[in-house]
C-alpha cells in the first residue's frame, strides 16, 4: 500500500477552468478530507481518480486498481432490493448474511428486501454507503456521503463509516467542517481554480 | 371542468354504456341500409358466429393463421432485439440499418405482400409479412431504450467492475421494461393485421384470410363481420397474454 500523489492536475470544460495545477498527497491507510466551495471541482477531481474523466494535464501516481465509491448521487439499481444492490457490487465472496447485518447496522431494518425505489432519500444514501464500504477495494472515494441524512442517523452512520474505513485509504469530499471533525483525518482545502 | 378522479367501477360502467350505444347505432344503421348485403346487423353476426364455432374448419383456420402470425412475431422479437443490441454497440450498424428500417416502415404492406408472393409460397407468406412489419418496431424501441440508459449507472457499473451479464440483468433489462411493453403491445396488433392481409391476398387454403376472401367473393357480410370479430378477439387475447407474461418475467427479475 502506498500514498497516492496528485501533481499539477488541470482540467477545463471548454472555457471553464475547473482544476488548475492541483497538488495533493493522499496518505495510504488514512482518511483525507477534501473541502471546497460548491462548483470548485471536487467531483471533477474524484471523477478523474475514478477513471471516468481524463485530465488535460498533470499526473497521478500510486492509484490502485480496485476503487469503490459513494457517488454524489446514489446511483442505485432502483428496481432491486438493498441487498441485491450491495451484492452485485461487492462480488460473491461476501455472504448474504453479512450484507444483511451491515445494512441493519445502518438502521435499514426490515426495508432491506424492498425495491430501492420505495426507500426514502436518506435510506438510499445509506445503501450507497454500505455498497461502497463492503466492496473489497484499495481506495474508497466518498462524494458528500452524509448528504440528506438527518442528525441522529448521521451520528450512527458516521460511526459505521469510521469503523469500516479504519486502516484503509479513503478520500471524502464535504463542504461541512463539522463532518471533517467527526470523521477525523487530514484536511485538504481546495481553492476555486477560476478565482 | 372535468372531474379529476373517477373510480375504476365508474370507468368500466361508462365504457359498457359506450359499447352498448355503439351496438345500438350499428343495429340501426344496418337496418336502415336494409342489411345483409352491405352491412350485417350485430344480431346476424352473433348468429353467424354461433354456427361457425361448431365447425371444425373454423378452429382449423384460426390455428392455421395463429401459428404463422405468432411465429412471425416471435422471430421479429428476437431478431429486432438482437439487431438493436448490436446497433447500440456498433454505431456503424445503426447507420447501415437505417435505410432498410426506414423503407420497411414507409412501404405499404400490400406492396410487400405482392412482391413476396413472387418469391415465397402463399402458405407461409404471413410468417414473413408479420415478421417484416414487426421487426422495425421492436428494433427502434429496443435501440431507443438501450441508448437512453442512464450513463451514471453505467459509470457505477464500470467503477465496481460489474460483469457484462450483471449490467444486462440489473441495468439494461429494467431500463428496457417500458420500451418492450409498448413495442409488444403495438406490434402484436400490427402482426395480426398484416398477417391476415397477406392471407387475403395470397389466399392460402384453410386460413382466416381465405375465409375473409370467400366472404367478400360471395358478398357474405355476416361472415365477413364474424371473422373480423374473431381476429380482433384472438389478437387482443394474445396481446394480453404476452403482456402478462412480460410483467411476470419482470416480477421474477426484481426478486433476484
Ligand atoms: N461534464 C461537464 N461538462 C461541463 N461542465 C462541467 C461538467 N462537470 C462539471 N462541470 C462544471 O465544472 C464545475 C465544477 O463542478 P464539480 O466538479 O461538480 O464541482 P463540486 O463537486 O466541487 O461542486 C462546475 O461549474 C460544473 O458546472
Ligand atoms: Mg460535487
Amino acid at each position: 500500500m502506498n500514498d497516492i500523489i496528485v501533481s499539477g492536475l488541470s482540467k477545463n470544460f471548454d472555457d471553464l477552468v475547473v482544476l488548475r495545477d492541483f497538488n495533493a498527497v493522499f496518505k495510504a491507510g488514512e482518511l483525507s478530507c477534501i473541502m471546497g466551495v460548491s462548483g470548485g471541482g471536487k467531483t471533477t477531481l474524484l471523477n478523474i481518480l475514478l477513471g471516468l474523466l481524463h485530465q488535460d494535464s498533470g499526473e497521478i501516481h500510486g492509484l490502485p486498481e480496485k476503487i469503490s465509491c459513494v457517488f454524489q448521487e446514489d446511483r442505485l439499481c432502483e428496481d432491486f432490493s438493498a441487498v441485491t444492490n450491495v451484492r452485485i457490487a461487492c462480488g460473491m465472496d461476501i455472504g448474504k448474511t453479512e450484507i444483511e447485518a451491515q445494512l441493519k447496522n445502518v438502521g435499514l431494518g426490515d426495508s432491506i428486501y424492498r425495491p430501492v425505489r420505495e426507500l426514502s432519500g436518506g435510506m438510499k444514501r445509506r445503501v450507497a454507503i454500505v455498497r461502497a464500504l463492503m466492496t473489497p477495494s484499495d481506495l474508497i472515494i466518498m462524494d458528500e456521503p452524509f448528504k440528506g441524512l438527518d442528525d441522529s442517523t448521521k451520528q450512527n452512520v458516521v460511526q459505521f463509516v469510521k469503523k469500516q474505513i479504519a486502516g484503509r485509504t479513503a478520500i471524502m469530499v464535504t463542504h461541512d467542517e463539522e463532518e471533517v471533525e467527526l470523521m477525523g483525518g487530514s484536511l485538504i482545502k481546495m481553492v476555486a481554480a477560476n478565482k | 371542468m372535468r372531474k379529476k378522479s373517477r373510480s375504476r367501477k365508474q370507468v368500466i360502467a361508462e365504457r359498457i354504456c359506450a359499447v352498448a350505444f355503439a351496438l345500438v347505432l350499428w343495429q340501426v344503421v344496418a337496418m336502415l341500409l336494409n342489411e345483409t348485403l352491405l352491412m350485417a346487423t350485430p344480431i346476424r353476426v352473433v348468429k353467424e358466429l354461433c354456427t361457425l364455432i361448431f365447425e371444425a374448419v373454423f378452429w382449423g383456420a384460426i390455428w392455421f393463421s395463429f401459428k404463422r402470425i405468432v411465429l412471425g412475431f416471435f422471430i421479429a422479437l428476437s431478431v429486432g432485439a438482437l439487431l438493436a443490441v448490436c446497433a447500440a454497440r456498433f454505431h456503424i450498424l445503426e447507420t447501415l440499418l437505417w435505410p432498410f428500417i426506414s423503407i420497411i416502415k414507409a412501404t405499404p404492406v400490400a406492396s410487400f405482400i405482392i412482391l413476396c408472393l413472387v418469391w415465397l409460397n402463399s402458405k407461409n407468406l404471413s410468417v414473413f409479412i408479420s415478421f417484416l412489419m414487426v421487426v422495425p418496431i421492436i428494433y427502434t424501441n429496443v435501440l431507443q431504450g438501450i441508448l437512453s440508459t442512464d450513463t451514471k449507472l453505467l459509470e457505477m457499473a464500470y467503477v465496481f467492475k460489474m460483469s457484462w451479464g450483471k449490467q444486462f440483468v440489473y441495468i439494461y433489462l429494467p431500463q428496457l421494461k417500458s420500451y418492450l411493453i409498448s413495442a409488444c403491445s403495438v406490434s402484436l396488433g400490427i402482426a395480426w393485421k398484416s398477417g391476415v392481409a397477406a392471407e387475403v391476398i395470397g389466399v392460402p387454403g384453410g386460413s382466416i384470410g381465405e375465409r375473409l376472401y370467400q366472404a367478400k367473393l360471395y358478398l357474405n357480410s355476416p361472415e365477413l363481420f364474424a371473422w373480423t370479430a374473431v381476429i380482433i378477439v384472438v389478437s387482443v387475447i394474445f396481446e394480453k397474454l404476452i403482456l402478462q407474461l412480460l410483467k411476470r418475467l419482470y416480477k421474477r427479475l426484481e426478486a433476484l
